[in-house]
């Protein structure tokens, strides 16, 4: 059932694209505005660089989620979706799963702009900072899946969500800042093994919470 | 419905804790110990730290209540955990006004991204868009299992933001209390009666604001 | 250097106007809750 789920996710957005699309797009403007607020130099820039990487990130999961969420909306697809007689936390990982998807193809698709734009140089270890951001992802789009699952059928949900998910997600983000600071660097991994903890940390209680909890949010 | 404190044991708690803050208050005044490099400003920990621990522990309770209504399905729960989220960030507010006036002599600046500071800041926030949703919610009943799921991820996520905030800044950790543990008796015993003082003035109070809470809801059903 | 009973003084007053403030108001709400005829007087 999860895989139809996750399947129905993917083929809307396969048709319409609308979500990559906009994700990326918002990720370009940001990365532009950043290069032009930071007056280029690759000197100060490279002790910024996680920071600004992970806020770019944030804010386009922002538009990812409620894209994501506000076509549910339309025609009420929502409604029907949750009257099928299917284990709701299910639609919970469904999205998380599948907003997961969006956001990493976003950010390898960004990656070399971020970089080239900014002007800095790749990190050392590329697949160890591919694997952690793949683990960040997962946590931050948990936390945004289970807030927008809240969010999104109130009124004000647009301003709302950011509300919301940017003080949830600031243990996320904390980490995810140093993980990215420590691989650019080359650190050893167990100088930032504890944020890697965190990071995980977030996954499995919020994965939990969310699955136990969706089932209440979304009761009619 | 009457007035809450027309009821009589309502009356002899509020001259009871009336008279309890008053005898706390001069017991902190009088009778705890100077701290040489801190002097008056010490004092203030006696009602700082109960704050906090009354503004937790009020956001525990909403939690509590976000899960009973949703075990129970019963709408006083709803209001258990509005009237605590209120209570919670009243007390957590104060901990961020008098947390700064603190810190300013002792610290010499107003702000120290100290990880409890830090983290009841986060919480802050969240119960502001808390509160924005109960207001701007729209749809009255989902806004309630709105809120009470919120109530239970917000403190679900208050130890995940302590730790990562702890080892977020490792030389920013000169709380001026940090053991509480190797206090002299001298303050740790009208601290901790502070602290009693105040969970009882909290317990009052909670009861007090669903009254208000009901009374309201009450009014608004029998137009 | 710093005047540490102003401070005091400062967050006690704070702490303890707050609380007190807090149930005035409850108090006055309440009052107009349960004085408030502007709902039933049509009937």
């Amino acid at each position: 059932m999860f895989l139809t789920l996750l399947k129905k996710e993917l083929f809307v957005e396969f048709r319409t694209r609308e979500i990559t699309i906009s994700m990326i797009v918002f990720g370009l403007a940001i990365i532009l505005t950043f290069a032009f607020s930071s007056n280029v130099s690759p000197v100060i820039i490279v002790n910024f660089a996680p920071g600004m990487f992970w806020i770019m990130v944030l804010f386009v999961t922002v538009i990812g989620v409620h894209r994501s969420f506000a076509y549910e909306k339309e025609f009420d697809a929502f409604s029907m979706l949750i009257s099928a007689p299917i284990d709701r936390g299910l639609i919970f990982l469904s999205k998380w799963i599948s907003g997961f998807i969006f956001l990493t193809i976003m950010e390898i698709l960004l990656f070399i702009p971020f970089y080239k734009f900014l002007m800095i140089d790749f990190p050392i270890q590329p697949w160890l900072a591919l694997g952690t951001t793949i683990l960040i992802n997962l946590a931050i789009m948990v936390v945004a899946s289970l807030v927008s699952g809240i969010a999104m059928r109130a009124r004000l949900s647009e301003v709302l969500l950011p509300i919301l998910l940017f003080p949830l997600v600031s243990p996320v983000i904390i980490s995810a800042t140093k993980i990215s600071g420590s691989i650019m660097r080359g650190e050893p991994y167990a100088l930032w093994d504890i944020w890697l903890l965190i990071i995980l940390t977030v996954i499995v209680v919020f994965g939990l919470v969310g699955y136990t909890l969706f089932d209440f949010i979304t009761e009619e | 419905m009457q007035f809450f404190f027309h009821n009589k044991s309502n009356r002899v708690w509020l001259v009871l804790i009336i008279g309890l803050m008053l005898f706390n208050i001069w017991n902190i005044v009088v009778n705890t110990p100077m701290v040489p490099d801190q002097h008056w400003a010490q004092k203030i920990f006696y009602v700082h730290v109960p704050s906090a621990w009354v503004g937790f522990l009020s956001y525990f309770i909403v939690m509590v209540a976000g899960i009973m209504y949703f075990i129970k399905g019963d709408e006083h729960w709803d209001k258990v955990g509005l009237a605590a989220a209120e209570i919670g960030t009243l007390f957590i507010s104060l901990v961020l006004i008098t947390g700064p006036i603190w810190a300013t002599p002792i610290w010499g600046q107003p702000w120290i991204w100290e990880p409890r500071l830090t983290t009841t800041l986060i919480l802050f926030l969240i119960y502001i868009g808390y509160f924005m949703m109960r207001a701007f919610g729209g749809h009255a009943e989902r806004v309630k299992r709105y809120a009470a799921s919120l109530g239970i991820i917000a403190f679900v996520d208050v130890p995940i933001i302590f730790v990562s905030v702890k080892f977020w800044a490792p030389e920013i950790q000169s709380h001026p209390q940090v053991e509480m543990t190797s206090q002299p008796p001298g303050i740790l015993i009208p601290f901790l009666l502070s602290l009693g003082i105040f969970t009882v003035l909290y317990r009052l109070m909670l009861k007090y604001r669903i009254h208000v809470i009901q009374v309201n809801y009450k009014r608004v059903a029998d137009v | 250097m710093y005047n540490f009973w102003g401070y005091f003084l400062a967050v006690y007053l704070i702490v303890f106007g707050a609380i007190v403030g807090w149930f005035i108001i409850q108090f006055r709400m309440e009052n107009r809750y349960l004085n408030d005829n502007r709902y039933t007087q049509s009937e």
